[in-house]
């Protein structure tokens, strides 16, 4: 489901509605209303984390690019914390990250390429805060994605991604909405997928729960047209604008692998922290001198982290697609309701010029 | 066992004949373009769009001198005998079991029984008696089921208390029943036509007038439950699987009511192997869709109308305007009881 909320300053609502659960009557109330069961202990840790997870987003308008991944990995990690352990009502069992950089020497040339192992499924991070988003999630232990995978599947990147990484294929495509009369339907230009060799309806079966919502794609000249099923659900992904996009899965040998957006979020910020962290020799020649471009896309990332990551968040929270939009767009609708009318009143006059001719 | 039933058992039977492959090769022939010869599959063309049944090919036959200098460029190539007579075959079982069905009916209105020949206005030269070769016992049963009509104890009690009903010129009876399906079926199908409407309000029950209404309406469902019969049947002979429309196809579902003239419904489709893009209107659909987790409608109805938008920038679109039927094979339900 989604909800449109109009906002003059999207960062302070969005905060505004996190800190509400910075207050224990609050979070007391959240478990009354939705007739939950909570460990009364998990108060101090959700309201401890979701301050300290402010202070830290604070903090990272204020902080270079030498320190900022780490920033905001740290308020990522606290804002994970305090919301999921909101939801779950206890204690998430948590002693590691939960996840490991791979740096090799070749790995060392470039953002891009470098790995990321996903670890300790049990008392890992990363893997309790995927459980909690997605419990019917894949298991993806020991699993390694590359920055770029998970860089690709970020919609706000799609382009920045294209530009920077020539070679690669971005794993989210735009979809554009149309109304048309009384029925919407949805398109994806062929244009967003010149990275694709085959532009056949195999690319769908990429897009989890595809078919479950959508009638089977048509091929137009430019695009393939998409309508929604009956019974059907948002499967879309959103960037902080509210612009609709499908995320394709993750190849990995034998299997497709969707991850949810907030988790992508977090691999990222952990993987630029570490880098920033331990590999001074990596970050500090790529924050000052770097010459390939890499740099401005991993800026943007951390921009838009700053701003999406806390709806991305809320969004799991209030199990919403949450849009922060200053106003409403206009929405252009042709609508041809009369059709039947006009219909008849085109044979109408067309009978009538046939008899006053004859 | 209903109507329905009983017609699904011989439709079962007619998918595994011999006849139904017969039929099925010389409807594909006469369909089938192809590039050697340009006027292969206009023959066909012609002869869907009659929605006669067996007869539509019969009828294109007989008049395709007729229909080449109508319709130039068509060039319509007569049938072989042998073809004819797969036709003929198909059609005098209709014919056989319509018969029944009308004297069923002579036995209790004898001056509306014609109404049940629904092919009386299409004249068109019968070679043979031949017919598709089933055991009677199908036969049997359809006869049987349909007698228990509702529409049939209607007209009894019509006529208990109106005798005179059973003086009405045959003729006023066939164009009343044949006036009252034309306004049913030329208006948006969700609205009750003015002339009913209106017909409903003038008249106190018990009158005169309206116990003629309440027979010529049952009589109507009665003509409907034949067509919708034979449809059934041709659709079967001819081993055509029944267009399915359903959470594949169905993206819009844009009306759907349930009042004085039955159940229908809007959909918007996007035409797939379950239904084609060629389907024509006055043929017989399932409809199987689930709406929400809690409401279904799996069920099989007519389709009263349809049209198809195909290529352009929004992809290939079919509307239908669907009418539920009953097991007494009858889309105007309960009508005959209002």
């Amino acid at each position: 489901m989604i909800k449109k909320i109009i906002s003059e300053n999207p960062i302070f609502d969005i905060w505004q509605m996190i800190l509400h659960y910075s207050y224990p009557n609050n979070i007391i109330k959240y478990y009354k209303q939705n007739k939950r069961e909570y460990e009364i202990d998990i108060i101090d840790i959700v309201v401890n984390s979701l301050l300290q997870a402010n202070e830290f987003f604070q903090v990272s308008n204020e902080v270079s690019l030498n320190i900022l991944p780490m920033v905001l990995y740290y308020g990522a990690t606290n804002l994970f914390n305090g919301l999921l352990t909101l939801i779950s009502g206890k204690e998430l069992p948590i002693k590691t990250h939960g996840l490991k950089l791979i740096m090799t020497e070749n790995e060392k040339k470039g953002i891009g390429p470098l790995k990321i192992q996903i670890l300790n499924p049990n008392n890992g991070a990363l893997s309790n805060f995927l459980n909690k988003i997605d419990p019917n999630t894949q298991n993806i232990d020991g699993q390694v994605f590359s920055f770029a995978e998970l860089l690709g599947s970020i919609p706000s990147l799609k382009y920045d991604f294209e530009n920077c990484y020539e070679e690669l294929k971005p794993n989210c495509i735009p979809v554009e909405k149309v109304k048309i009369n009384d029925s919407d339907i949805e398109r994806i230009s062929f244009n967003e997928l010149t990275r694709f060799e085959n532009k056949n309806i195999e690319i769908f079966r990429n897009i989890k729960n595809f078919e479950d919502n959508y009638l089977e794609p048509q091929i137009t000249n430019n695009y393939f047209v998409l309508r929604k099923k009956i019974k059907s659900k948002e499967i879309g992904i959103f960037d902080e604008f509210g612009k609709k996009y499908f995320q394709l899965g993750i190849n990995k040998s034998k299997r497709i692998i969707h991850l949810p957006q907030p988790i992508l979020f977090l691999i990222c910020l952990y993987s630029l922290s570490n880098l920033a962290r331990y590999y001074p020799k990596f970050w500090n020649p790529f924050i000052n001198n770097d010459s390939t471009g890499e740099r401005q896309i991993i800026e943007k990332f951390l921009h838009i982290s700053k701003r999406y990551l806390p709806n991305l968040l809320l969004n799991v929270l209030n199990n919403k697609i949450l849009i922060f939009i200053r106003s409403f767009e206009e929405e252009i609708i042709i609508k041809r309701n009369d059709e039947e009318k006009e219909l008849k009143e085109l044979i109408r006059k067309e009978i009538n010029k046939i008899l006053k001719i004859k | 066992m209903s109507l329905r039933d009983s017609t699904y058992k011989l439709c079962n039977y007619l998918r595994r004949s011999i006849y139904s492959v017969e039929l099925k090769n010389v409807i594909d022939k006469l369909n089938k373009s192809n590039n050697e010869n340009i006027n292969s599959g206009h023959f066909g063309y012609v002869a869907r769009h009659h929605t006669l049944q067996f007869l539509s090919y019969l009828y294109v036959n007989q008049n395709y001198l007729k229909m080449n200098q109508l319709m130039a460029p068509f060039n319509l190539t007569p049938l072989n005998e042998k073809e004819i007579n797969i036709f003929e075959k198909g059609h005098n079982l209709l014919l056989k079991i319509n018969k029944i069905f009308k004297d069923e009916l002579f036995k209790i209105l004898p001056n509306a029984a014609s109404i049940l020949e629904v092919y009386q206005k299409v004249n068109v030269l019968i070679n043979s008696n031949d017919i598709i070769d089933l055991p009677i016992s199908y036969i049997d049963e359809i006869t049987q089921q349909f007698l228990t009509h509702s529409s049939f104890n209607v007209i009894r009690n019509s006529i208990d208390q109106l005798p005179k009903i059973k003086e009405i010129p045959k003729e006023q009876l066939i164009m009343g029943v044949d006036l009252l399906l034309k306004e049913i079926n030329q208006g948006d199908f969700f609205e009750v036509p003015e002339t009913i409407r209106k017909m409903n309000h003038m008249l106190p029950i018990g009158h005169l007038a309206e116990n003629i209404n309440r027979v010529i309406r049952a009589l109507a469902c009665l003509k409907i439950s034949t067509q919708v019969f034979n449809q059934l049947i041709y659709q079967a002979a001819k081993n055509e699987k029944l267009s399915v429309l359903d959470n594949s196809n169905i993206f819009r579902i844009v009306k759907h009511i349930n009042f004085y003239l039955g159940e229908v419904v809007k959909l918007e489709v996007q035409p797939n192997r379950k239904c084609n893009s060629f389907e024509l209107p006055l043929s017989c659909c399932y409809l199987n869709i689930e709406v929400r987790d809690d409401y279904k409608i799996k069920d099989l109805f007519w389709i009263a109308n349809n049209s198809f938008s195909f290529g352009h920038e929004i992809g290939n679109v079919g509307k239908y305007w669907l009418r539920k039927i009953d097991t007494e094979l009858n889309y105007l339900i309960d009508f005959n009881k209002r």
